[in-house]
């Protein structure tokens, strides 16, 4: 094999890789949480917030908005993931006004509007926490591709709620654009919030 | 005078081992519990389980005058899901170990609790051991602003 063919085996190779390294570098780099493409969760559902006021999700277009499923008889994780958001939220500094925190409660039924208030006010006056009909919790989880199970205590008097666990953060758009797990490094997702921030109303 | 000194030496072992057994083999360390919102009525408590001795033991039950009943847990992460187990047939201390009872895995959740859980305040909490017996310990309720409120797993 001649000399000439074998150099330009290798250039032509070498110059693809060189053109495919500068259109790599173009996009933006990955976020920490899992980034997924402006999906529409939970649009359509009515939610009420606890002053009785009709929410969407699709109302909170404008902000970047964290939503979570929790419940307030859970003493353990959610409030250990309120308070984790909380200290989040305050080290976004100015950036913070324009993230809101959501819990949708999974337990409509013991939570009135009055003890969810109590509860997600406790973590942060600015929190936020909405309901869905007793009737149409079904309905909600579906829009939100979301689960919840209802396990009874062994002696039946009481019950707690498994959930799915996934925090989704809406963007400007209030389209889906992250999915983030509630133990995930809270500074990592904050850098995820001020990008998404920045991206403009 | 060889047999004397042997049967002292196994006396002597003999009263120590029967030492050791009476200590309390079991130690509790950071009892804390989270203050709870108006109108909360469960609470969750955290300690750790300190087992210094070579024999394993069981904690049985734990209660406390400041809920009508005070019930170990098990919180997890599990394919998507977070939830929460009621552990009933009592938490296996393992000899020479340290469990810990933390946020977001396994903690105490205080059921139907007498009033609120003030920052400041402190209760007691009494464990029962299968083995050590009882064990009794302040719990001090701490602001849910504080750092080892929030440790996770």
């Amino acid at each position: 094999m001649s000399k000439h063919f074998s150099l330009r085996a290798i250039a032509l190779p070498l110059l693809a890789a060189v053109a495919l390294m500068s259109a790599c570098s173009a996009p933006p780099p990955p976020f920490n949480a899992t980034e997924v493409p402006g999906l529409k969760y939970g649009y359509g559902v009515e939610l009420t917030d606890t002053d009785d006021k009709p929410r969407r999700i699709e109302d909170f277009r404008g902000n970047v908005t964290v939503v979570f499923f929790g419940f307030t008889r859970c003493p353990d994780v959610c409030p250990t993931t309120l308070m984790r958001l909380r200290q989040m939220r305050a080290s976004l500094g100015a950036a913070a006004t324009d993230v809101k925190v959501v819990l949708i409660s999974v337990d409509p039924e013991r939570d009135t509007a009055d003890a969810l208030r109590a509860y997600v006010k406790h973590f942060d006056p600015s929190f936020i926490g909405l309901r869905s009909d007793t009737k149409n919790l079904e309905g909600m989880l579906r829009a939100f591709h979301s689960v919840a199970v209802r396990v009874p205590a062994a002696d039946g008097s009481d019950y707690t709620i498994d959930h799915s666990s996934s925090i989704f953060v809406y963007d400007r758009k209030a389209e889906l654009r992250l999915l983030a797990e509630p133990n995930m490094d809270m500074t990592l997702l904050a850098a995820d919030l001020r990008r998404l921030v920045a991206e403009g109303k | 005078m060889r047999n004397a000194f042997v049967s002292s030496l196994f006396a002597a072992f003999c009263l120590l081992t029967s030492v050791a057994d009476a200590a309390p083999g079991i130690a509790l360390e950071g009892g804390r519990a989270r203050e709870t919102a108006p109108g909360q009525t469960v609470g969750a408590g955290y300690v750790t389980i300190i087992n210094a001795t070579a024999t394993p033991d069981r904690l049985l039950r734990v209660a406390s005058p400041a809920a009508a009943e005070v019930q170990i847990h098990d919180t997890s992460m599990q394919n998507g899901m977070m939830q929460m187990r009621l552990i009933t047939a009592g938490l296996s201390i393992p000899a020479n170990a340290r469990v810990e009872l933390k946020p977001g895995s396994m903690h105490l959740m205080l059921v139907r609790l007498a009033k609120p859980l003030v920052t400041g305040n402190s209760f007691p909490v009494t464990f029962e051991f299968e083995r050590s017996g009882r064990l009794v310990t302040q719990f001090t309720v701490e602001s849910t602003g504080s750092a080892s409120a929030t440790e996770h797993r």
